[in-house]
C-alpha cells in the first residue's frame, strides 16, 4: 500500500527477494540470506520470511555474494515455501 | 563476463573442492565475510568451486569451524605462471633469448637480390652493393637506402638508374641498364635472293644492281652487288679506278610462289565420346605417386586423359600430400562418307593452312588459287599463292 503510493519498489520496502529468470538457463536472485543446501538436482535458498527451492539439471552456482546469487543449468522449477 | 574472467585469471585463482556435510554452511559463512567465489558445481556430494587467493586464505578457518574437507585441485593464473617460470629460469631466459634474437635477425639484411638485370653480371652489382658497405649482417636501421641507390649509376656507368627496397630480411636492388646503341654494320656486303622469284622492281641505294625487272632468279642469286657504281661514260674503262666495295642496300621486290597439297578425304573419321569413363585416384608425397584405386592404364581401345590435382592449403603453405585424379574418357572411331564438295572445301581449307605456315603474311598475297589433279589413284588439291614480296638478303663479301 505504502510502495503503490509512493511509487517504491516492493521488494525494497517488504525487503523480498527479488529473481530474474532468463529463459529456463539461467536465475538471478538478489536479497537472499544464505544457501540451505546445494546439489545438482535442487538448491535450497533462505530468504526473508521463507525459502526458495529450484529444482532442475546441472545446477551450478555461478557466482555466489552476500546479497546476489547466480544460478545457471537447465532449470525445471522454482517453488516458494513459507 | 569475458573481461571478468580475464581480471581473475591475472590475479590467480585456485580450484578446490569441498567434502562434508556443512558444505553450505561453509558457503553461507563465507557469503557473510564477504568471501566472493564462483563456478560452484557439486557432483556426487563433492563441491568444486573457484576463489581468489585472498578469499582461500580467508577460507580455511571456517572450514574446520564448518567441518568440512578442503582440497586444492588447480592453481590458475598469472600470479602461479610467475611463480613456476622463477622457479624455472632457465626456461624464462630462453623464451626471452629467442625473442630478443628472432628480433636481432629480423633487424639486419640477410640476402641482396638484383633484379632487373640484362648484360652485367650479378656479381658486379653485389659487389658494388657490398662497397656501399651493405653485406650479409648490416643493420637495417638507419640505412638511406635512395642515396645508396643514387650511388649506384654513379659508380657504375652502365647502370641507368638504380633502387633499392627492403622486404624483410631481403633487400631488392632494382637494376635499369643503359641501352648499348645498335652499331651500324658497314663491312661490304651483297644483296642475294632468299627464294625463287620473278623480278618485279630493283631500287639501288647503294651498290650495282646485277639484276632488272623481269629476270628470274633463284635462290642465292647475285641482286645487288656490294660494288660502288661509277657513272658511266665520263671515264674509259682502262682508266676507270679499281672498284671500291661498299654494303650494297636496297630493296627488291619480286613475285614468289609457294605450293601446297592437301589429298581430298572422301571418307571423315571423327572421334566422339561414348559417355563410359573411370577414374584413377593416385596420392603423391614428395614427388612419389600411388595408386589408391583405378586403373593405373587406360582400359579403353580409344580415350582422352585429364588428369586434376587438389592440394590443401593456406596463403603459401601446403599439405605435403596431394591427391591426382587421373580420369579416362572412352572415344570411339566414327568413319563417315563425305560429299565430295565437302570433302574439296575442306581440303582447300588445309591447303591453306598449309600456306600460311611457309608462305610470309596475307598481306604480301595477290592471288590463291587452287588445282585439283589425280596422282596415285587419289584426288588431290594444290594451293598456289603468288606474292610480292622482299627476297633481299645480306651476304658478307668476306665472311
Amino acid at each position: 500500500m505504502i510502495a503503490d503510493f509512493f511509487e517504491l519498489p516492493q521488494e525494497i520496502i517488504l525487503d523480498l527477494p527479488r529473481i530474474t529468470l532468463v529463459g529456463n538457463m539461467q536465475l538471478y536472485i538478489e536479497n537472499h540470506r544464505g544457501v540451505i543446501s546445494y546439489d545438482e538436482n535442487e538448491v535450497r535458498l533462505s530468504v526473508n520470511k521463507g525459502e526458495v527451492i529450484i529444482r532442475g539439471e546441472g545446477l551450478q552456482i555461478e557466482n555466489l555474494l552476500e546479497e546476489e546469487l547466480l544460478i545457471k543449468g537447465m532449470l525445471e522449477s522454482l517453488s516458494y515455501e513459507i | 563476463m569475458f573481461i571478468i574472467r580475464w581480471w581473475r585469471y591475472l590475479r590467480g585463482f585456485v580450484v578446490v573442492t569441498l567434502e562434508g556435510r556443512g558444505v553450505e554452511r561453509l558457503l553461507n559463512l563465507a557469503v557473510m565475510r564477504g568471501l566472493g567465489f564462483w563456478d560452484l558445481r557439486r557432483e556426487k556430494g563433492i563441491a568444486r568451486l573457484s576463489l581468489s587467493v585472498s578469499a582461500f586464505r580467508a577460507l580455511r578457518p571456517l572450514v574446520r569451524q564448518a567441518r568440512c574437507r578442503l582440497r586444492i585441485r588447480k592453481k590458475v593464473g598469472l600470479p602461479f605462471i610467475k611463480l613456476r617460470l622463477r622457479r624455472r629460469w632457465g626456461l624464462a631466459a630462453g623464451a626471452v633469448l629467442f625473442v630478443a634474437v628472432l628480433y636481432l635477425a629480423t633487424a639486419m639484411i640477410w640476402q641482396v637480390r638484383v633484379v632487373g638485370l640484362n648484360q652485367l653480371k650479378e656479381g658486379e652489382i653485389l659487389e658494388l652493393v657490398e662497397q656501399l658497405g651493405i653485406r650479409r649482417g648490416t643493420w637495417k636501421r638507419g640505412l638511406d637506402l635512395s642515396a645508396l641507390a643514387e650511388e649506384l649509376p654513379r659508380r657504375n656507368s652502365a647502370i641507368a638508374w638504380a633502387g633499392m627496397r627492403l622486404r624483410g630480411i631481403l633487400l631488392e636492388v632494382e637494376i635499369v641498364e643503359h641501352l648499348t646503341g645498335t652499331e651500324m654494320d658497314d663491312r661490304p656486303a651483297d644483296l642475294v635472293a632468299t627464294r625463287d622469284g620473278l623480278i618485279e622492281r630493283v631500287v639501288v641505294i647503294e651498290g650495282r644492281a646485277a639484276v632488272q625487272a623481269g629476270d628470274t632468279v633463284s635462290r642465292g642469286d647475285l641482286l645487288i652487288e656490294g660494288i660502288k657504281s661509277l657513272e658511266e661514260g665520263i671515264l674509259e674503262p682502262d682508266d676507270q679506278p679499281p672498284p671500291e666495295e661498299v654494303r650494297a642496300r636496297g630493296k627488291v621486290e619480286a613475285r614468289v610462289w609457294y605450293e601446297a597439297k592437301e589429298p581430298i578425304r572422301l571418307t571423315g573419321i571423327s572421334a566422339a565420346l561414348t559417355g563410359r569413363s573411370s577414374s584413377a585416384y593416385f596420392l603423391c608425397l614428395r614427388g612419389g605417386e600411388r595408386l589408391l584405386w583405378g586403373p593405373r592404364e587406360n582400359p579403353y581401345e580409344g580415350a582422352r586423359q585429364k588428369s586434376r590435382h587438389f592440394r590443401w592449403g593456406w596463403r603459401n603453405l601446403y599439405l605435403p600430400v596431394e591427391v591426382r585424379i587421373n580420369t579416362f574418357y572412352e572415344m570411339r572411331v566414327e568413319r563417315q562418307a563425305v560429299p565430295y564438295d565437302e570433302a574439296l572445301r575442306l581440303a582447300r581449307e588445309k591447303a591453306e593452312e598449309k600456306l600460311l605456315k611457309t608462305a610470309p603474311g596475307k598481306k604480301s598475297w595477290e592471288q590463291l588459287y587452287f588445282e585439283e589433279y589425280k596422282e596415285k589413284k587419289a584426288r588431290w588439291v594444290r594451293a598456289v599463292v603468288e606474292t610480292r614480296e622482299d627476297i633481299g638478303m645480306v651476304k658478307l663479301r668476306r665472311p
